[in-house]
């Protein structure tokens, strides 16, 4: 009998030593039985065997070896168990149902082991034969709660509606998790945004976020100042400390150099927010898009009068300035097959289908001819004058007329040339429909637009590099895509279409954008 | 979520029924319900049994009664020159003399209900076991074998079986295309687990108008107005195994206004529940659009909280009524 050589393992083997030790001997043979290793078995995911053995610690797959000693798993009883932790606001409703999606399309059957609203387990067991194949333990609390849970090593899965800071990624990737900003560490299950609510009764239909800021800041404090009746304002938000917060004190409240004003009612959940002011015609609240309930969504007005609705569209186009991608997290280890397979399935159309059909926003990327951004247009020209000429609209519409845009869109983040998350998130998307070849045949254009602050034509160069850059980076993404089946061509027209009003950053922001156009 | 007495004037009426079971309540409040339309409704704990009609069919010479107690020895005590039919097994008749075949009928009511009545002479005080796709409970039989329930339809092509003590079953069918006119959810357990559902219609507030639950459960003629939703419960016997289901019907199709119903489980903690698991079901509209099922356990607080209940809002999912 042979034994096998270090270097050939080692090209099988994976580091991360988070599993207790189990501390048995064990010995794994091939299948022909001509190799053969022994050692102390660390962990078993029901896939893989992980080894401590005198070449140093292996990982081999267990569908090629048998395994001999008392310390061997029972591998017709072996449970895949692993943990969701974090956002409330995902964890309840959306992950569920996509469990529930898993399971139906891997022949399994669910049960579900009830605590209260935010501590549950499910059981997926095949439908056939009735065995236990895995156990998923719900905890959910904050984005806060479930990063630090996993930094606790507590963690398999965190859900997340802010991005990790760079202080908790660095936390992160000292405790051996890896690194959390890498896309690997990272995958958007949703899209989400936050919005303002009235009750269905007020009459007030938009706000800008100048005065959503002085609202909530206790700055404007009676309806009669945004055009509603003379009655007192009385403001509902988030619960303290949850990402979708965060984010509004962050790119609402902070960005206007305001804070919460002390009269703002924190209530526990979304629901309780949208429930409270549907029953009150003076209040207004802080919500998700995802969860309006019987409330009324406000518009957010620029004050050059653009204005934005959240919709779908919109919050897959990131057009509404305060869309959210709703971000899961893995920590740099092995995780249970059964585990792996539901973040493969998250891509899924099905998953897509599942994350529709519970009122969030899925990722699907579809095409919005030209006849549906007539409003747009129509800014362009309200906007034209002095920099953008005639000619230079009618060059644009020249070329985007015959060809249709698709909600995939890049931005970039506050003040920096690097992609934001959905952004990030839009180049594997792309990429991966060019390698299915949804686009043979067709040309594919990237077109950079700039927000309206100095010169059009620095703005048009500026814009061009942007186009350019997010090609590349597509390109890169797209390794097993024939190029010469799909023409990739960059356009730049600087400031000619802008989405938002140019007197603040964050319509400036919506404004800098490479958008994806198909003909 | 655990909260002690939840509503503000409606716990104080029923929290004594509550405690001592009830889902017999229920079965008057169910009974009531459908009074005015079926008149043969009987009001108590026992399935509605239809009963002049069939006797008077079956047996010409019997005149229609109210009260079916002791009914073989009043019928040998009005008829003269009446003999009891000599009952041997070969015959297969009931003590009645009635044919031991048991039949199922599936008819289509109003508010895509249907209503199921089963004929079992030769099975009198029986448990028997209804499905509907995944919708299960039980009931019993009258004193001449019938059962008689309205029951919620789940699909348009609306399939029944009943299962009786002795492992027969029979089956039945009916189309009820209006189903496509409502949402509706249920929850199912077995034994004495207490659960109820809660719907708070389009903004409604606990113990407001549109707070629909068993001891609100408002009807389906209000339905049919677009008033709102109601509460069906079924399983109309209390022993260890027996099965019981609620559901929920809100009439999508009819209330023109858009909203969102939300939806919460109820688990009341007694001394049978305290520290116990509950194992359960919910039924609800999956991502294609069909009723699909999932297993519950409900791990109960422990036996010093009892009195107060367990409120769970994810169980069953919010109903989002799109403008149509």
């Amino acid at each position: 009998m042979k034994t096998l050589r270090a270097a050939v393992l080692a090209a099988l083997f994976t580091i991360g030593m988070l599993a207790p030790a189990l501390g048995q001997d064990v010995t794994l043979t091939s299948r022909d039985g001509t190799v053969s290793v022994s050692g102390t078995l660390l962990s078993f995911d029901g896939e893989f065997f992980r080894l401590d053995s005198t070449y140093g610690v292996l990982t081999l797959d267990g569908t090629g070896v048998t395994c001999a000693g008392i310390g061997c798993p029972n591998l017709e009883s072996y449970v895949a168990e692993f943990s969701i932790v974090g956002a409330r606001s995902m964890g309840v409703v959306l992950l569920p149902t996509l469990v529930e999606m898993f399971a139906e399309q891997s022949g399994m059957r669910v049960k579900q082991i009830v605590q209260d609203d935010a501590n549950y387990t499910y059981v997926l067991r095949l439908a056939e034969t009735g065995k236990d194949v895995a156990r998923i333990a719900f905890r959910l609390s904050n984005t806060d709660g479930g990063i630090a849970e996993m930094l606790n090593g507590e963690a398999d899965m965190v859900l997340a509606t802010r991005e990790i800071t760079a202080s908790e990624a660095k936390t992160a990737y000292k405790s051996g998790f890896g690194d959390m900003k890498r896309a690997a560490r990272s995958r958007i299950v949703g899209l989400d945004g936050l919005v303002p609510v009235v009750a269905q009764s007020n009459p007030v239909e938009m706000i800008s976020l100048e005065n959503l800021a002085r609202i909530f800041a206790g700055d404007i404090t009676n309806w009669q100042d945004i055009g509603g009746p003379d009655a007192p304002i009385f403001l509902h938000h988030l619960p303290v400390d949850t990402g979708l917060a965060q984010r509004f004190e962050t790119n609402v409240m902070r960005s206007e150099n305001r804070n919460l004003a002390a009269s703002v009612k924190r209530h526990a959940t979304a629901v309780e927010v949208v429930d409270a002011v549907a029953r009150d015609p003076f209040s207004i609240g802080i919500t998700r898009f995802s969860e309006v309930g019987n409330a009324k969504m406000l518009a957010l007005r620029g004050s050059c009068g653009m204005a934005f609705m959240a919709t779908r569209r919109a919050l897959k186009t990131e057009d509404y300035p305060l869309a959210t991608p709703l971000l899961l997290y893995t920590p740099a280890r092995r995780l249970p097959k059964a585990a792996r397979e539901f973040l493969m399935f998250l891509r899924s159309p099905a998953a897509q289908r599942a994350v529709r059909h519970v009122g969030f926003v899925d990722q699907e990327v579809t095409k919005i001819g030209i006849e549906d951004q007539g409003k747009r247009f129509a800014n362009a020209i309200a906007a034209a004058g002095d920099e953008v000429k005639l000619a230079d609209l009618q060059s644009m519409i020249d070329t985007l007329r015959p060809a249709s845009r698709l909600t995939v869109t890049f931005r970039f983040n506050a003040g920096s040339s690097s992609l934001d998350a959905q952004s990030r998130a839009n180049v594997v998307l792309l990429s991966r429909l060019l390698e299915a070849g949804i686009f043979d045949g067709r040309e594919l254009m990237f077109v950079g637009f700039s927000d309206g602050d100095g010169p059009a034509t620095g703005n048009r160069t500026i814009s061009k590099r942007r186009a350019k850059a997010v090609r590349a980076a597509v390109k890169l993404a797209a390794t097993t895509m024939k190029p010469e089946r799909v023409k990739l061509s960059t356009k730049a027209f600087g400031e000619a279409l802008p989405m938002a009003c140019d007197d603040t950053e964050w319509g400036r922001q919506v404004n800098r954008r490479v958008e994806v156009w198909v003909k | 979520m655990l909260i002690k007495k939840s509503y503000k004037t409606a716990i104080s009426t029923f929290a004594i029924v509550l405690t001592t079971g009830f889902v017999m309540q229920n079965g008057d409040a169910l009974a009531s319900r459908f009074a005015s339309d079926e008149p043969q409704a009987q009001p108590t704990g026992i399935a509605p049994v239809k009963t002049a009609e069939n006797l008077t069919q079956t047996v010409q010479t019997l005149a229609p009664l109210a009260d079916q107690s002791g009914l073989a020895d009043r019928v040998n005590s009005t008829e003269e020159n009446y003999s009891a039919p000599k009952i041997t097994s070969d015959q297969n008749l009931s003590a009645l003399g009635l044919a031991c075949d048991v039949t199922l009928d599936a008819t289509k009511s109003v508010g895509a209900m249907v209503t199921l009545e089963l004929k079992a002479p030769c099975h009198v005080n029986e448990t028997v076991t209804i499905n509907h796709q995944d919708l299960r409970f039980t009931s019993v039989t009258s004193e001449i074998g019938h059962v008689k329930v309205q029951i919620p339809a789940l699909m348009a092509a609306a399939s029944f079986d009943v299962t009786l003590v002795d492992g027969s079953k029979v089956s039945a069918s009916v189309d009820v295309h209006e189903v496509s006119n409502y949402d509706r959810v249920a929850v199912q357990w077995t034994g004495d687990s207490g659960l109820s559902i809660h719907a708070l219609e389009l903004g409604a507030d606990f113990g407001e108008r549109g707070h629909v639950w068993a001891k609100s459960p408002q009807t389906v003629a209000a339905a049919l107005q677009a008033r709102g939703g109601y509460i069906t419960v079924l399983g109309d016997i209390d022993f260890p195994g027996a099965k019981h289901a609620e559901i929920y019907t809100y009439p999508s199709g009819q209330v023109q206004k858009p909203g969102v119903v939300r939806l919460s489980v109820e688990a009341e903690v007694t001394a049978q529940t305290c520290s116990k698991e509950i194992q359960a079901q919910a039924l609800q509209s999956g991502v294609d659009g069909e009723i699909s099922v999932s297993d519950l356990v409900l791990s109960m607080p422990t036996c010093d909280t009892i009195g107060d209940f367990l409120v769970l809002n994810n169980l069953l999912r919010d109903l989002k009524i799109a403008q149509n």
